[in-house]
């Protein structure tokens, strides 16, 4: 009660007040429920409960219902089809019923979901991943991860029943099937799926059982089940997929559609129908679930979440906050239009867009190469990734950017593309500058050899220590000269000290990458001057396919007065480089050892032949041979624009009789062409130096000369010459040493890494000196071998960690101004009336200058740089890589303008390489989470990086091709019946073969089949007809397939396979050069008159490898690679002798052993041992010598084809002769030798060697009594003791030709020793 | 961001206010005023009802272009002294109820008609900033409404009536009025709250990074006007020294102000050194400064004009150059004399001194020199009231103050970075 009735505000007007503020407050209360109310997720989460997944389980089940009642008919194919009473009661009346396609809410969950009453009984609920051990990185703290994307994201996970590896929902895509017409489609519908069943007459035309309501919205016409055998299921259609058009016409609702095609139907006519499959998200399933998201695969969400892979911001619940990240302009617009999405900085990880959702798998997977599919996983789980990383590799981009993959000595964090350490760079300096003695050279000459293994180089290390100190020890003493008097110098002393610190670095875990570019060090042998500076300038005009960036001229980006200076000084530099690399190349040793006197002279028709053949093109293209597409070398075309002059034509001849005499590092193999190795020269040829011949081809093709460059002005000289003595000297001393060159024997040539201005200067010590100073600005040396760089550094940044690089400190310069980009904020993207269709942001009139032409896709790009984003930094930098320097060039010394090369890329190189420098983010999980790889799949990976380093797949096929048929398994014809050994029986397990028995919706079952198909004598696929007369392939089997339950053995006649039932064709891998060669040689072969046939020519071109693990022994195939012999007479090439190293070999045996299952590591087989080391004992003596027998009976058996010792079966043509049989014992393994004997075929499906012990059939009895299994146990015996054997033997030659004359003579007794 | 509705409902705002203009006019019976309010009211609704069809009205490109061009910080200093002037001078006009809402209009019509610019919605509309925006109509309000009552005052005690505080009770009563209003104050505070929390998702950045730097990186909005400094001030002067000067000259306020009159009441004509010294000090070197770093500071802490896009690599030619470069460069034509190494503690600082001599002895002239020529001048009259110690006092923290906006002009006009540049001692000023 106040005091006083006075009060001195109005009373009623404050109870007004009051009032009204209250019902403010009222109102914004429930405007805050309502706002909570309506999040998007609780709506998404109640749509998924209510409609997805009841719509899935009653589609399924009707789905079910339908199959098992068309099974019966099929069973019991002589009773008449129940399938009369169709559509089951059952059916019309509750499965169709809408109330079970959508969930009904009770009256209480109806409550429950009241705005307010939600948060008591939480029907809906927040979800969330927490995974502790994967942490993110809240910059110097780990914190746990939570990622909440499966509150939105709730069918995520959701597998197709009985697919567990395909989603459920994929994202919407519409397309159109063409359904048969229901009669008459007897060509594909089996004929005992009776018409009713098919549906045309039970109200589901086209077998198509349309649901009550779609998924999401009611009225949609929308599948609900498809009825086996009819014509959807052969047309492919699937519940859930929605009908948009039928026969072009716009499909209203469900009656409609039933309408429309029961018409169609009754007509008999087929439909044409146009679908959308798939559901928007967030109520899509992930793709690949057979490698992400689902427990068994190897990333399931519940330990790995989802940001670890997509990035983003897990711990959102909004589609705004979660950092999603458009994937193009198109889908900015979209997100921004539907959801508000706006380019949120608040986080350091933005979600990946989609293009780059492959990035993060580098994150774990550092090795990449184990990202190849194989295995389980027979698609690619990331191409894009794994094709950055190969031209990543290819290209060389860590010669100048160090890709480490370490962190300290053991921490791996992603993938370890480092140079190798350079010793042998740094021994042939030491060995050309003459720092040597002769006993010195030799152990340099070593190391230049095998720079990998670390003896040579101590030991030369030490000697060279030793010297040092001598010649240290003689200069202190005052009155003593006697060390060598250069020594002195202090240009020389520095070069010697830094050539042995080179040597002396022994880092714990070197790199391995070798430099990608030839080697400069002779370049004088090789090249001119003039070609040197034109190719420099422009590597590409030059030789279109070359790899090497473009270093100069690329001044889009520059104006006026600093462009007419930069064209100048480049053209200066360009002369200087070409001046010093001809003045420091060195002499080649092996230039000028002469080449064998060819007898004939060189004919370049010859060399043309030679070269296709020979396995030039396995690795190299050229310009006659438009079908080879090989990238491993360079382009060979028009080299002799190239290779010029005398020297040079003897260039090449060294290089192809001995590239690592040229190149010590060169992945090149040396083809080992020897006029005498090659036996399959036609007669009159033998004489010919097939290395000469190829020359000769080579250089015929001629490329128009290049224009020679202007010469450098000498201002222009002085003024680069006095820029980088100023960096090193005051600028009066600059201009001293630039007009009297600095005193000789001073040490300040070395100081300032200018050797070549010692003493009077001349106009071409300038050159050299710019030359040298170039070559370091512009880092030649990460690509090449130059003399003189031996302990440069590269000149880029390092990229381990890139993809993490904190964006404000790229630095974009005024490129946006360069891209017409400064009025495009992001913020103003969805305003901007330019950013129209096209999808870029660009505002009208801002230039385009790319040279290489501009491609739809760019708008991503632009507005990742006006965003100021890492992914539009590298676009732009691989694509332009100056125009950085827009606007900022005039302020720069020429010298410190941006130095990075352009590559040639087309838009999806580059995106692939963006790719992968994206995944570089140095994050490694914790090592539970890393992939766990045992000895045989790290042998496989280890293995994987050398056949790739060599292209070792591009003659030999690595991998089979793999088809995958769907046929009828009651209609499949039955296998040949095979008698044979009961070990080669193949074993398969039962439930691969109750699988291939298992059918579809369509009554098709699917079985892959693993081999190689037919080829006829063009190398294109071989077309037969099957039984019905519709074409079909032929398929050898190499691996024993299941098909229609029954068991098919590898090597046994070909799966005829019609066109219609090939649903899936995996190319092979690798063997592209075998393929190309096939043709060239059965033509060739088949002209000469040689009868073969197809598959035996399979025989003349690299093998297939894959069984070679299995095959042969690890020890005989470690020195194979290193010293590889001619196995096979009836090759036309040999293996050629690779520069690898012995550790890279046992990195391949291990591979080709893990990869075939075989043994692992190897222990040498008992038998082989045994019989290697033991004495004969004149009772296996004796069986040998029955054995002999059989294998020197010239008319049926091994002698008729086979070199035995020293006896060959002479007189026959080239192509019949099979391998030396002396080698087998050390060369395969004992097992495979005996599989190989009882049935050839078997293991090698093209062989020409017939079956010579057929099982139970009793052959030779006179030569070797027994049956067949016993002589084959007994020839196998002889043949892995054969080196035992042969010590007591003299000649085999004289038992084959007693054989021939004696008949059936009584054995001979041994020879006594 | 499309803010077409928030516009609509913004220039709706100002025509109801402007509708309230009308209707009291209407009440006062002042025809002439009703019929101009009632034109802005209909220009208003016109404004609205087309922003709300998705063509809000926008100031043209070459008005935005010109207003980018000419507004520096100069400008802007300029212009609020300027403000500042009229204040004083053209009081008794401003407070003209008509006069200011033609001020408010005109306020509101060019912020409205920018809002339409992305750069500026960008600016004004982000989340922070919001407050800042409320602030500058807020302050325009009180500063009227004071001005207002102390003009009123000031006519009131020239006709010889007391104050207009005066006449009414010094008591108010706790119930129902304390109370029963707090209680509202508290209602519309929640409910404003819960709405303004509602319209503007609170922002949470990203953590904190360490090892990168925010471009621009901008302290609490209150803390603007300091920031503000560091770019003519040495930090431990910027940050540490000015601070603990404001504190300690305000507390000193009550000891120093020699002015018995104007307590309990507005009133500018009794007060005008202290009217005039506090809102320099509060509007042109606090509230000013903390709008210039809120909304034309951007990135790399450049100058961008409101309607300019914030473009982090914007190029800006701006040479700074020290007094004593001046000096001995451009003046002597000779090297300044370096404090080498090899001199010794006591030859270095000679160098040193020698070096900033002009700056030093400047600085000497204005802290020595001008308080006692001040004192026996200007303020001979102050001196007098306030005896030696407290004049001195008053005037030292007075040079202080001045000193700020006197550097920001040099740095503006001549490129003076530093008056005197002792990085040695870190003592620039």
């Amino acid at each position: 009660m106040p005091a006083s009735e006075e009060t001195y505000y109005n009373l009623r007007c404050l109870h007004s007040v009051f009032a009204a503020s209250s019902l403010a407050l009222l109102v914004v209360t429930v405007w805050m429920i309502a706002v909570d109310f309506r999040r998007p997720w609780k709506r998404y989460q109640a749509v998924y409960r209510d409609r997805v997944e009841p719509w899935l389980a009653e589609a399924a089940r009707l789905q079910r219902h339908m199959e098992t009642a068309t099974e019966r008919p099929q069973r019991h194919e002589d009773q008449r089809p129940v399938a009369t009473e169709d559509p089951p009661p059952e059916l019309a009346s509750a499965g169709l019923s809408p109330a079970r396609w959508a969930r009904r809410l009770s009256l209480g969950e109806r409550l429950l979901r009241l705005p307010g009453l939600e948060a008591l009984a939480r029907p809906l609920a927040i979800e969330q991943l927490w995974l502790p051990e994967l942490p993110v990185d809240y910059h110097f703290r780990q914190v746990g991860r939570f990622d909440r994307c499966t509150t939105c994201h709730w069918g995520i996970d959701r597998a197709l029943p009985e697919h567990p590896g395909q989603p459920a929902w994929g994202p919407t895509v519409i397309f159109e099937v063409e359904l048969p017409e229901s009669q008459g489609a007897a060509g594909q519908v089996p004929p005992n799926a009776s018409l009713a069943l098919s549906g045309a007459a039970a109200g589901d035309p086209y077998g198509i059982v349309l649901a009550p309501n779609g998924v999401l919205d009611d009225g949609v016409p929308t599948v609900g089940a498809i009825r086996p055998r009819s014509p959807a299921a052969f047309g492919g259609l699937r519940p859930g997929d929605i009908l948009l058009r039928v026969d072009r016409t716009p499909v209203v609702g469900r009656d409609h559609a039933q309408a429309i095609l029961c018409n169609l139907a009754s007509q008999g006519k087929a439909a044409r129908i146009e679908v959308r499959r798939g559901l928007p998200h967030p109520f899509c399933s992930h793709p690949r679930l057979d490698l992400f998201v689902s427990e068994k695969s190897p990333h399931p969400a519940s330990r790995f979440g989802c940001t670890v892979c997509h990035d983003g911001q897990g711990s959102a619940t909004d589609f705004r906050f979660a950092s999603h990240t458009p994937n193009d302009p198109g889908q900015r617009r979209q997100w921004q239009q539907h959801y508000g999405w706006f380019w949120s900085e608040d986080w350091a990880y933005p979600m990946r867009p989609a293009r780059f959702a492959q990035s993060n798998c580098l994150k774990c997977h550092f090795d990449v190469v184990d990202l190849e599919p194989g295995g389980r996983f027979l698609d690619p789980p990331a191409p894009k990734l794994l094709e950055g990383y190969h031209r990543v590799r290819q290209l060389g981009c860590f010669g100048c950017h160090e890709i480490a993959g370490f962190d300290g000595a053991q921490r791996r964090v992603g993938p370890d593309l480092r140079l190798e350490p350079l010793y042998h760079e740094a021994a042939e300096a030491l060995l050309a500058e003459g720092f040597l003695d002769s006993e010195t050279a030799a152990l340099a000459r070593q190391v230049v050899r095998r720079p990998e293994e670390p003896e040579a180089r101590r030991r030369l290390l030490a000697s060279l220590k030793e010297a040092n100190q001598t010649v240290e020890g003689s200069q202190k003493l005052p009155n003593v000269k006697k060390g060598p008097a250069r020594a002195e110098d202090p240009v020389r002393r520095a070069r010697r000290e830094a050539l042995l610190a080179v040597l002396e670095n022994e880092p714990a875990l070197p790199g391995t990458m070798r430099k990608v570019g030839p080697s400069l060090r002779h370049i004088a042998d090789k090249l001119d001057a003039a070609f040197i500076a034109a190719f420099v300038a422009d590597p590409i005009a030059v030789r279109p396919a070359s790899r090497m960036p473009r270093l100069f001229g690329l001044d889009a980006h520059l104006q006026g007065s600093t462009l007419q200076q930069t064209r100048r000084l480049e053209a200066a530099e360009l002369r200087a480089i070409a001046e010093f690399l001809l003045a420091a190349s060195q002499p080649m040793d092996s230039l000028h050892t002469s080449p064998p006197a060819a007898m004939e002279r060189a004919s370049a028709d010859r060399g043309k032949r030679l070269f296709q053949r020979h396995g030039c093109l396995a690795c190299h293209r050229h310009a006659d041979f438009p079908e080879g597409k090989a990238t491993q070398g360079p382009d060979l075309t028009a080299l002799g624009g190239k290779l010029r002059g005398p020297r040079a034509r003897a260039w090449l001849s060294a290089w192809l009789c001995d590239p690592t005499g040229y190149s010590p590092r060169t992945t090149m193999p040396n083809p080992l062409l020897q006029p005498a190795s090659d036996t399959k020269m036609p007669a009159g040829e033998a004489s010919a130096d097939p290395v000469a011949d190829i020359a000769a081809y080579l250089l015929r093709s001629d490329s128009t000369a290049s224009k020679p460059l202007p010469e450098p002005t000498d201002e222009d000289l002085d003024f680069l010459v006095r820029q980088q003595l100023a960096k090193t000297f005051s600028p009066a001393l600059a201009d001293a040493y630039l007009r009297h060159g600095i005193p000789e024997g001073s040490a300040e040539a070395a100081v300032a890494d200018a050797g070549e201005l010692a003493g009077p200067i001349t106009r071409a010590k300038k050159l050299r000196y710019l030359g040298r100073r170039a070559i370091r600005k512009r880092g030649c040396y990460g690509c090449h071998d130059v003399p003189g760089f031996e302990d440069a550094q590269p000149i880029g940044p390092p990229l381990a960690g890139w993809g993490r690089k904190e964006p404000s400190l790229l630095d974009f310069g005024q490129v946006h101004r360069y891209l017409g980009l400064h009025r495009a904020a992001p913020h103003q993207w969805a305003q901007s009336p330019q950013a129209g269709q096209n999808g870029d942001p660009l505002p009208a009139g801002s230039a385009e200058r790319s040279p290489v032409g501009q491609a739809a896709d760019h708008g991503f790009y632009l507005e990742a740089i006006a965003a100021g984003r890492r992914e539009g930094f590298l676009w732009q930098k691989l694509r332009q890589p100056r125009s950085f320097d827009y606007a900022r060039a005039e302020n720069k010394p020429f010298d410190e303008q941006l130095q990075m090369g352009q590559f040639a890329l087309s838009d999806a190189d580059r995106e692939a390489i963006i790719t992968f420098v994206l995944g570089l983010v140095a994050e490694p999980p914790p090592p539970t989470r890393l992939p766990q790889f045992d000895a045989r799949r790290r042998a496989l990976i280890e293995g994987r990086k050398v056949l790739d380093k060599y292209a070792c797949s591009a003659c030999h096929t690595m991998e089979l091709e793999r088809w995958t048929i769907e046929y009828d398994p009651a209609k499949f014809p039955e296998p040949p019946p095979v008698e044979d050994y009961p070990f080669l029986k193949p074993q398969l397990p039962a439930s691969l073969l109750a699988e291939s028995l298992k059918t579809d919706v369509r009554g098709l079952a699917r079985t892959e089949l693993v081999g190689m198909p037919q080829y006829n004598a063009q190398g294109q696929l071989e077309e037969t007809e099957d039984d019905e007369g519709n074409p079909a392939y032929a398929f050898l089997l190499w691996e024993p397939a299941a098909i229609a339950g029954k068991v098919w053995p590898a090597g046994s006649a070909g799966v005829v396979v019609p066109q219609k039932q090939l649903a899936q064709r995996r190319p092979p891998w690798g063997g592209e050069f075998a393929r190309l060669l096939y043709p060239v040689v059965l033509n060739e072969a088949r002209s000469a008159g040689v009868s073969a046939t197809v598959l035996e020519a399979w025989g003349w071109v690299p093998p297939p490898l894959v069984h070679e693990g299995s095959a042969v022994q690890p020890a005989w195939l470690h020195d194979y690679l290193l010293a590889p012999y001619v196995i096979r007479p009836a090759a036309v090439l040999r293996m050629p002798r690779y520069n690898l190293s012995a550790q890279e070999a046992a990195r391949l045996v291990e591979y080709f052993a893990a990869r075939s299952g075989a043994e692992f590591p190897y222990a040498s087989d008992p038998r082989s041992q045994q019989a290697r080391q033991e004495a004969l004992d004149p009772a296996r003596l004796a069986r040998h010598q029955q054995a002999m027998r059989l294998v020197t009976d010239r008319t049926t058996y091994c002698a008729k084809c086979h070199l035995v010792g020293d006896f060959g079966p002479g007189g026959q043509n080239v192509t019949v002769l099979a391998p030396n049989l002396q080698r087998v014992g050390r060369r395969f393994r004992p097992e495979y030798v005996r599989r190989w004997l009882a049935n050839p075929r078997s293991v090698l499906p093209y062989t020409a060697m017939p079956v010579n012990f057929p099982p139970g059939k009793q052959m030779g009895q006179d030569l070797l009594p027994g049956t067949s299994a016993e002589q084959l146990d007994a020839v196998l015996d002889l043949l892995l003791d054969y080196e035992g054997y042969l010590r007591s033997r003299v000649s085999i030659r004289a038992m084959v030709e007693e054989s021939l004359t004696g008949g059936a003579a009584p054995p001979r007794k041994p020879a006594q020793k | 961001m499309d803010i077409t509705g928030v516009l609509g409902a913004y220039h709706s705002v100002a025509a109801a206010v402007n509708c309230l203009a009308v209707w009291r006019a209407f009440a006062a019976s002042r025809w002439r005023d009703a019929v101009v309010w009632a034109l802005v009211a209909g220009g208003f609704a016109v404004a609205a009802a087309s922003s709300f069809c998705g063509h809000p009205p926008s100031l043209p490109e070459a008005v935005k272009s010109v207003i980018d061009a000419v507004l520096g910080p100069l400008a802007v200093s300029l212009a609020c002294a300027a403000f500042l002037a009229m204040l004083y001078f053209a009081r008794s006009w401003l407070v003209r109820p008509a006069v200011a809402m033609a001020g408010l209009d005109v306020t509101l019509a060019l912020f409205g008609g920018s809002l339409p610019d992305a750069d500026f919605a960008a600016a004004v509309l982000r989340p922070d900033n919001v407050a800042i925006v409320a602030m500058v109509f807020l302050l325009g309000f009180f500063l009227w409404l004071g001005t207002a009552q102390a003009v009123e005052n000031d006519r009131r005690l020239a006709r010889g009536l007391p104050p207009r505080e005066r006449e009414f009770s010094e008591t108010t009563l706790v119930w129902p009025d304390l109370v029963y209003t707090e209680l509202i104050a508290m209602v519309l505070g929640t409910a404003a709250l819960v709405a303004w929390s509602l319209l503007l998702r609170a922002p949470l950045e990203q953590p904190a990074n360490p090892v990168v730097t925010p471009n621009p990186a901008k302290a609490p909005w209150y803390f603007l006007g300091l920031q503000e400094l560091l770019v003519y001030f040495d930090p431990w002067l910027a940050g540490v020294a000015v601070p603990t000067l404001i504190i300690v000259g305000l507390a000193a306020i009550p000891y120093l102000d020699p002015n018995p009159r104007g307590s309990g009441y507005y009133t500018i004509a009794e007060r005008k050194f202290a009217w005039a010294v506090f809102l320099f000090g509060f509007l042109q070197l606090w509230i000013l400064l903390i709008l210039i770093g809120t909304f034309f500071r951007g990135p790399n802490w450049s100058f961008f004009g409101p309607y300019e896009p914030r473009d982090p690599h914007k190029l800006i030619a701006e040479p700074n150059v020290k007094l004593s470069e001046y000096f001995w460069r451009h003046l002597l034509r000779r090297d300044p004399p370096f404090p080498d190494q090899a001199a010794g503690w006591v030859g270095r600082t000679a160098a040193i001194l020698l070096r900033e001599c002009p700056g030093l002895v400047a600085l000497g002239l204005y802290f020595g020199a001008l308080p006692g020529l001040l004192g026996r001048t200007i303020l001979r009259e102050f001196r007098r009231r306030m005896g030696r110690w407290r004049f001195y006092l008053m005037v030292m923290l007075l040079l202080l103050m001045v000193s700020l906006p006197l550097k920001m002009l040099l740095r503006w006009t001549v490129h003076v970075s530093y008056i005197a540049s002792l990085p040695e001692w870190q003592l620039s000023f």
